[in-house]
């Protein structure tokens, strides 16, 4: 067990490195002048000159990265010119939203999809099965954006039950945060939940085709018993494999949420970042978000050799 | 039998295959409901003008915020503009990007992948690191990347979608490539000299198309998501050239102040036409490649 996580850390090494080349890189793909870029197209070229000092933009590429990657190492994103603070501060400053907004998606996503998966795997064509398909197939093809100003509408302009726009924090008022982030996590969460409801349903009908399901059947055990205990459990490890991808959508989805009910966090200030041309800040967000879910997927693949042990000798 | 009959007989199995294939496409309801919205969106998006009854952006300030009726058929905007004009307009946005980033991703993905899978050994290794760790970006994140930058733009926009997929492909490619290589007709073809490229887009290719092809139908809807997603956000069409996310971006605006039906028409246009890609993608999976049956 620990050579294979071992051996997947080893294997993580060289693609965080690469993500830390791309994101860094990304920025210098446009042909011309990066202080320009900025700055824009009727900057002063005395300012422009004075940030390419600043920035290092006239030091060879392959010193700048070294230059920033050191930085990383040490906390240092570099510095935000419209905020005038750090990097660092700002990224910190919205963690914490951020991260609660995720874990609300995912637990909403997991509480949704697992019943409808369920009850749909366990009972194959029937209304149970019908409905649950069709809601993963229509979950999938809704844009969680689109669903966002649909959930505004009906919660929050006609029934008045949850805030459309802003956040409380969790430690000034705990229940009004969590009605705060009730509908954006919803929103992000559906779109995961058809994702996970439709693997929960195919494992549950593997599962339910196997011998030592017959044999629980065979036996006398409640059908309740079998599908619970004997099906359910074992129906979860694929599950466990899309999670990592979970992480990622609810990632991205976030970035685009944050926008739609004007919750200051990471997201919301990668794109207002992505307008103002705030490069350091785009850079250490993607960044972050990109290792978040380098992370996440070795440790799904690590707990899902724990899970299974026959993908260790694979 | 003589020369001319071989590829004769050739020909005439395709066709049956073909034939064959429409024949089992056709017996799948939702395939064929699918295949007709995607049609119509596509009329739309060729007919534009034949379809629309406004110009999408002539404003009309003694129209702001009509309801549904006999002139304006999905009511109108802030600026009076039609809503259905707007929409049918949307559609050829939608379609374009959704064509063109999908394009761009197989065409950069496919050579990757078909080259990394085939050299194999440390340089393989290599080259999909280098994937693994454009797939780590959240799709969308790797798309803001792209786009800042690049720039703001319905253009830019394909190129970013366009990036996303790249991965997407190329670990797809690589993984059928992997399989097909051991097979014999390849290895009879390296045995009689053929050329790398020639083995690999003449030989190993078609035989690794059925899940490009699924997977391209799938990406497509996603491609139209991703778009809407950064037109919203005011990264990709810019005003007042219509797209259903920049609709849905200036709706947002009036979401409170009870004009919801703004965000209504672009956002059902969204849903139906990647509800029509995602089956018609489900169908196409089913009936080349039973493999990945339940593979998501």
């Amino acid at each position: 067990m620990a050579t294979y996580s071992a051996r997947r850390l080893v294997a993580t090494i060289p693609v965080i490195v690469l993500i830390s080349i791309i994101t860094f890189f990304a920025m210098r793909l446009l042909p011309g002048d990066p202080a320009m870029a900025m700055l824009g197209e009727e900057a002063d070229p005395a300012v422009a000159e004075a940030i390419r000092i600043e920035m290092g933009f006239d030091r060879p590429v392959v010193v700048q990265y070294f230059d920033w990657i050191g930085g990383v190492f040490q906390g240092d994103f570099g510095d935000s010119r419209r905020s005038g603070d750090t990097v660092r501060a700002l990224v910190a400053d919205r963690l914490e939203l951020s991260i609660e907004l995720g874990i609300l998606s995912l637990i909403l996503a997991v509480i949704i999809a697992i019943p409808i998966g369920l009850l749909a795997g366990s009972r194959p064509n029937t209304p149970f099965d019908y409905g649950g398909t069709l809601f993963a197939v229509l979950g999938a093809a809704i844009p969680n954006f689109w669903l966002a100003m649909v959930l505004i509408l009906i919660f929050a302009v006609e029934l008045g039950w949850f805030p459309a726009l802003g956040w409380t924090s969790f430690r000034d008022d705990p229940i009004e945060n969590l009605r705060g982030l009730f509908l954006p996590a919803l929103a992000i969460g559906v779109a995961q939940a058809a994702v996970l409801a439709r693997q929960t349903r195919a494992a549950m009908v593997e599962v339910l085709r196997q011998d030592y399901v017959r044999t629980a059947r065979a036996k006398g055990l409640r059908e309740s018993t079998v599908v619970l205990q004997h099906a359910f459990r074992n129906a979860l490890i694929p599950v466990v494999t899309i999670l990592g991808l979970q992480v990622s959508n609810i990632v991205g989805g976030a970035i685009i949420i944050e926008t739609v009910f004007n919750l200051p966090g990471i997201g919301k200030l990668l794109i207002d970042s992505i307008f103002f041309r705030e490069f350091p800040t785009v850079q250490a967000i993607a960044l972050m978000l990109a290792l978040v879910v380098a992370l996440s997927n070795l440790f799904v693949d690590v707990t899902y050799a724990v899970l299974d042990p026959r993908i260790r000798y694979e | 039998m003589s020369e001319r009959a071989i590829p004769m007989e050739a020909r005439s199995r395709r066709f049956s295959r073909q034939r064959d294939f429409a024949r089992r496409f056709s017996r799948r309801p939702a395939g064929m409901v699918s295949l007709g919205v995607i049609l119509l969106v596509l009329f739309c998006a060729i007919f534009t003008n034949l379809v629309a009854t406004h110009d999408p952006i002539e404003t009309d300030f003694d129209a702001t915020f009509a309801g549904v009726s006999g002139d304006h058929f999905l009511g109108s905007d802030n600026l009076g503009r039609d809503t259905f004009s707007r929409v049918v307009h949307g559609a050829r946005t939608a379609l374009l990007v959704g064509l063109i980033s999908v394009g761009i991703g197989v065409g950069i993905g496919l050579p990757y992948g078909l080259l990394s899978g085939y050299i194999g050994g440390l340089k393989d290794e290599a080259l999909m690191r280098v994937m693994d760790a454009l797939y780590a970006f959240p799709a969308i994140l790797l798309a803001l990347v792209v786009i800042a930058a690049l720039g703001t733009g319905v253009f830019n926009v394909m190129i970013a979608i366009g990036v996303v997929f790249v991965p997407v492909m190329a670990r797809l490619v690589r993984g059928s490539t992997l399989s097909v290589k051991e097979m014999d007709f390849v290895l009879a073809a390296e045995s009689v000299g053929s050329s790398t490229p020639r083995i690999l887009f003449r030989h190993v290719m078609p035989n690794i198309l059925a899940p490009v092809i699924v997977q391209s139908s799938l990406a497509i809807g996603f491609a139209i998501i991703a778009e809407a997603g950064l037109s919203y956000l005011g990264l990709g069409t810019q005003p007042p050239d219509p797209s259903w996310g920049s609709m849905l971006g200036q709706a947002q605006r009036y979401l409170l102040s009870g004009e919801g039906q703004l965000a209504i028409y672009p956002g059902l246009a969204i849903v139906l036409t990647v509800l029509a890609f995602n089956l018609v993608g489900d169908v196409l999976r089913d009936l080349l490649d039973p493999r990945l049956r339940g593979a998501d």
